[in-house]
C-alpha cells in the first residue's frame, strides 16, 4: 500500500467534496432551492453526484498510469501541460485543486454541453414554490320572503 | 485482494440500490464508499492489480 498515493486520493476527493458543498449551499438556499436541507440534497442529488465522482476518479486514476495522460494531452496538442500531470500526481494541494476544478468542469459539461447533457444524469429541478393565493370568502344566505301554498292529491296506496 | 472484493461488493450494492423506485440513496452512497475504499486500499486504485 502506497500511503503517499492514498494521501493524494484523499486530497483529490476533498477538492471534489468542497465543490459539492458549494453547489449544495446554493442548492438549498433561495431563490431556487432544489432541496430542503443538506441531507435532502444528498438524498435527491446522489445519482448525478456519484456518476460525476466515478468518472472523475477514472480520470485521476488515468493520470497515475505512466505515459497515458501525456499521450492524451499530446493528442490535443497540449504537450506543454505534461508537467501538470506530474504535479497532480505528486503534490496533495495540486491534487485537491484538480479535484475541485475537474468536478466544476464536469458539472458545467453535464448541464450545458449538448450530447453530454443527454447522456449523464442531471441535477434535480427546483422544489415547488409556495404560492400565496388570495380568495374572497363569501357567505351566501337565503332569506324567506313569503310562503306558497299548493294542494296535491295523495294516492291512497301511498298512505298505507 | 480486499480491494477487488470491495469493488464487487460495491457493484452488488449498486444493483440492490436500483431495485427501489426511486433508487435507494443510502445504499447508493454505501456503494460509492466501498468503491472509494477499494481504490484507496488497492494502492493507487486498482491499478496495482490490473496493470
Amino acid at each position: 500500500m502506497n500511503w503517499h498515493e492514498i494521501w493524494l486520493w484523499l486530497w483529490f476527493m476533498l477538492g471534489m467534496f468542497t465543490y459539492w458543498l458549494k453547489r449544495a449551499y446554493y442548492g438549498i438556499n433561495p431563490p431556487n432551492p432544489v432541496a430542503t436541507g443538506y441531507l435532502n440534497y444528498v438524498q435527491r442529488s446522489w445519482v448525478p453526484l456519484l456518476v460525476r465522482a466515478f468518472l472523475e476518479s477514472l480520470i485521476f486514476w488515468i493520470m497515475f498510469t505512466p505515459g497515458l495522460a501525456d499521450q492524451v494531452l499530446g493528442y490535443f496538442g497540449w504537450t506543454s501541460y505534461a508537467s501538470v500531470v506530474q504535479l497532480t500526481t505528486r503534490n496533495a494541494p495540486v491534487a485537491a485543486v484538480f479535484g475541485h476544478t475537474l468536478d466544476s468542469i464536469t458539472d458545467f459539461a453535464v448541464s450545458k454541453i449538448p450530447f453530454i447533457n443527454g447522456m449523464l444524469p442531471q441535477m434535480p429541478g427546483p422544489l415547488p414554490q409556495q404560492a400565496i393565493v388570495q380568495a374572497e370568502i363569501v357567505k351566501q344566505t337565503t332569506q324567506v320572503t313569503q310562503l306558497q301554498t299548493t294542494t296535491t292529491t295523495v294516492p291512497p296506496e301511498a298512505t298505507k | 485482494m480486499i480491494s477487488i472484493i470491495l469493488l464487487v461488493f460495491a457493484f452488488v450494492l449498486a444493483c440492490v440500490a436500483s431495485r427501489w423506485n426511486p433508487p435507494n440513496w443510502a445504499l447508493g452512497w454505501l456503494a460509492f464508499a466501498c468503491y472509494i475504499l477499494s481504490l484507496l486500499l488497492g494502492g493507487n486504485g486498482l491499478g496495482s492489480h490490473f496493470h
